[in-house]
């Protein structure tokens, strides 16, 4: 979308429509309109879900993925846009299980709530700032797909939003708007303000008296049972359908609003935690309510494989790069992350946005997963943590994470090898649009 | 029979001396007559003249096609405007700045107070009121501060001096104040009380207003069936509960304080999913989502910062300019006392100096300022049966070489630099 930018002193309309012209033939990014057709050929194509092709061809019409195959196997449509990978890299771009990408900005802070242990109804989605530079920074890097949550200060933490990093609006970004819980067995919520209230008791009991309490007030009356129907006939004879009509008078808790997606299953209740005792009760939580559960951290997970896999609970591990929390925490080394994955885990790989990097390390992921690769595993293996299983965890395969027919046309272009150092994106491309491009 | 005449004359005389007094309490007529003259209802006027009778305009046109009663007071400027408007100001509340704070913040009482009104406790004594006279501004909407995230009721002041606070308040409730953005999560989330991050807040804001949504529908229902409705009692009256059905009714917009491009979106959306009528204030970064304001038609008053960086260019951008290049409405504020009351003009000049067209910015301080408060039907432009509120000036009203030579409020002249030399 070209966007004005009016210059300063500009003084006749002349010079401020040339100016404007300028500006959006240099700014603007190609969108793609129905019909658009963008073939990438000539380079190396890493599908991750299937074997890498050598001499590969892309094909994206509308912004979606057609075909992807060999050149000889692809015929590539009349008045396509041709872009030559110049025999380089190409890759689908990175997907992240979770991030504070647009939350820390300069005008405030909207990571973390910590002002009261359950904070459930919060939603990153009304706080990310599309404007905020790491997004530009990351995305140029080829991070293209972000799950945006809160932090771990509050015991529930709220919803996260999944997006795309790139646009104006969060509305044109948004992949997935509510797209997890956030719940925090390691926080530094139990030294809050709120400590002294009477919610200070056993962390994983006051989530439970939250569960349970949204079980029961599932359903909530709406105006026309509570007035009666004799009453309800009387307002639509006098013309108040509208006040009777999808306005539930009775308003429904939002706390218990929020936790219902979590109680159906549509919706992943990622776990911040790191000890044994913390992972097990994260266990029983999912046993006992039928819930979908991530673990975040999880340092003592790989005493508890056999356990984990059984349960179908898949691990949020890494960063492998230099930070605060890194350690010598099994989850947060390539041995570690290797023997999970070898062990038939989901496993994805975040950033530490505790470092003074914050959320523009995502961009260092790529050393991560080429630290993978000295365990042996392969490149679709190593890749994997930062595409199709973050993909999966969040339930967001069927768009992102690989390169498929019918997946969203976004795309990583390296001219080198995805894992040598000095090896940065030259394109990189989202639903199609050509959002980097070599200078 | 002498007696007689003498008392018939003394009759006479009483009657005619009480006629001669009520013609006298009946202001003579006055007028105005400018080289051009700026209605702000279509093109400026050459030779134009504004007639006045009890404070309102009874005839507005060329002076060729406007009858003066006799005896009509004619005054001559070179120029003559409405009179200035800043739809955001804080003067008379902030006399002593820096223990106004607290007040402003409503003693630090939490996130919501819309049952706050700015006008019980409205300063007339503030000695800004006569500069601000100086500089052409006749009316100003005075608000709460930014510490809330729902402050309270502003109201619409006429610039007086030397009268009574009951006598400068037009207009009480004008609109609701709203701060959505950083301010409230200084104040509450640096006391590590909620909201301290944006999330929070738009989440109590949403929770605050779905309350007043079911207040609304308990009492209209309440109304409509009584007690056959199987409801409780109607519910007690709350004053700010009360404040935000009238906002929901569409009695009066919503000033909404926003500075990032998401917190305008997200105000807008507020607006949108709850059906009330929002102004954007400052909405600094508003021209980054131009469009999606022109597309909802909602007036951004800016200022008192007229100029922020593109985040991704790191340009500066004239942000009044941008946005009104982009079809949107702009009005112009002081944000008193963070820029003087008197500078409106100046502030709009700036704009002009940057790119902004000189109309517009005239309109930023007239007539779109009293669109955006929901005052012009008494104020805004120069029309037969408004306020007569003008600005005499000896040159064009943006150029800051021109002096305000007269200001006039409801026909008294409240400013009169003639007079203030000799």
């Amino acid at each position: 979308m070209p966007r004005q930018r009016p210059q300063l002193g500009a003084s006749s309309w002349i010079v401020l429509a040339l100016v404007l012209l300028l500006a959006s033939m240099a700014m603007s990014t190609p969108s793609t309109s129905p019909g658009d057709i963008v073939v990438i050929r000539n380079g190396t194509v890493v599908p991750v879900t299937s074997p890498t092709i050598p001499d590969g061809v892309v094909v994206i019409e509308d912004g979606r993925i057609r075909a992807v195959g060999t050149a000889d196997s692809v015929t590539i449509p009349d008045g396509a846009r041709i872009i030559d990978a110049e025999r380089g890299w190409v890759l689908p771009g990175l997907v992240i299980a979770r991030s504070t990408l647009g939350l820390q900005g300069a005008r405030g802070n909207d990571v973390d709530e910590d002002t009261g242990p359950l904070q459930p109804e919060l939603e990153t989605f009304f706080a990310i700032d599309p404007f905020h530079p790491d997004m530009t920074l990351v995305r140029d890097e080829g991070v293209t797909t972000v799950n945006v949550t809160p932090g771990d200060a509050a015991l529930v933490g709220g919803r996260g939003t999944v997006i795309k990093t790139d646009g104006d609006l969060i509305d044109e970004m948004v992949v997935r708007r509510r797209s997890c819980m956030i719940l925090s067995l390691q926080g530094s919520w139990s030294h809050l303000p709120f400590a002294s209230s009477p919610q200070q008791k056993d962390p994983i009991a006051t989530v439970r008296d939250l569960f349970d309490l949204a079980n029961r007030a599932d359903s909530v009356p709406s105006l026309e049972e509570e007035v009666g129907v004799d009453v309800s006939r009387t307002l639509r004879k006098e013309g108040f359908s509208e006040l009777l009509d999808g306005r539930p008078l009775t308003r429904q808790d939002p706390q218990v609003a929020a936790i219902l997606p979590v109680l159906r299953q549509r919706i992943p209740l990622i776990v911040r935690c790191e000890r044994r005792r913390d992972i097990l009760a994260a266990v029983r939580l999912s046993e006992r309510y039928g819930i979908r559960v991530v673990l975040h951290g999880a340092a003592d997970a790989i005493d508890l494989v056999p356990m984990l896999k059984e349960h179908g609970i898949g691990i949020i591990a890494g960063p492998l790069h230099p930070g605060g929390r890194q350690g010598e925490e099994p989850t947060r080394t390539p041995q570690g992350v290797a023997a999970l994955v070898h062990a038939g885990l989901q496993v994805a790989l975040v950033a530490d946005e505790s470092s003074p990097y914050r959320s523009a390390s995502l961009r260092f992921l790529w050393l991560d997963a080429a630290s993978l690769s000295t365990t042996g595993l392969s490149l679709q293996q190593c890749l994997a943590p930062l595409t199709i299983e973050p993909a999966r965890l969040l339930g967001i395969e069927d768009r992102v994470g690989s390169l498929e027919p019918g997946k969203d046309g976004d795309i990583v272009i390296f001219s080198g090898h995805p894992f040598a150092t000095s090896s940065l994106p030259r394109r990189v491309l989202i639903e199609g649009r050509e959002v980097k491009r070599p200078e | 029979m002498n007696l007689l005449k003498t008392c018939l004359a003394f009759y006479l005389a009483a009657l005619l001396l009480s006629c001669a007094s009520l013609t006298l309490s009946q202001e003579a007529p006055l007028a105005y007559r400018a080289k051009t003259l700026y209605t702000g209802a279509g093109e400026p006027i050459a030779d134009g003249i504004v007639l006045i009778r009890n404070g309102l305009i009874t005839a507005v046109g060329p002076a060729a096609q406007v009858d003066l009663p006799k005896g009509t007071r004619v005054r001559q400027a070179e120029v003559i405007t409405p009179g200035f408007i800043d739809p955001h100001s804080h003067v008379g509340l902030f006399r002593y700045l820096l223990s106004g704070y607290g007040e402003m913040a409503g003693e630090g009482s939490g996130p919501f107070s819309p049952e706050f009104r700015v006008s019980e406790v409205f300063d007339a004594t503030d000695p800004e009121i006569a500069e601000a006279v100086q500089g052409g501004v006749t009316a100003v909407a005075i608000r709460p501060g930014s510490a809330k995230v729902i402050a309270g009721q502003s109201a619409l002041i006429k610039m007086r001096p030397g009268r009574e606070a009951s006598e400068l308040i037009a207009r009480s409730p004008l609109d609701l104040k709203f701060a959505l953005e950083w301010n409230p999560l200084l104040v509450y989330g640096g006391r590590r009380v909620s909201p301290r991050t944006r999330m929070k807040m738009y989440s109590m804001v949403r929770e605050k207003l779905r309350e007043a949504q079911d207040y609304r529908w308990r009492r209209q229902i309440r109304r409509l069936a009584g007690p056959a409705s199987g409801l409780d009692d109607e519910p007690l009256f709350d004053p700010g509960l009360a404040a935000l059905e009238r906002l929901l009714a569409g009695d009066f917009p919503a000033h909404v304080h926003t500075s990032r491009a998401d917190e305008i979106i997200e105000a807008m959306r507020l607006a949108d999913e709850f059906g009330f009528r929002i102004v954007l204030a400052h909405a600094e970064w508003g021209f980054l989502v131009a469009d999606e304001i022109a597309k909802r038609n909602v007036i951004c008053v800016v200022g008192p910062r007229l100029f922020r960086p593109d985040p991704r260019t790191g340009e500066l951008v004239n942000i009044a300019a941008a946005l009104s290049e982009a079809g949107v409405k702009v009005a112009f504020q002081t944000d008193h006392p963070v820029c003087k009351q008197q500078h409106l003009r100046y502030n709009a000049a700036l704009a002009v100096r940057y790119g902004m067209d000189p109309e517009l910015a005239l309109a930023g301080i007239t007539r779109v300022a009293a669109e955006s408060i929901d005052a012009l039907d008494r104020i805004g432009t120069l029309e037969v049966g408004k306020d007569a509120d003008l600005v005499l000036l000896d040159g064009p009203p943006l150029e800051m070489t021109s002096r305000v030579l007269a200001t006039v409020i409801e026909g008294e002249t409240v400013y009169d630099a003639e007079q203030e030399t000799r």
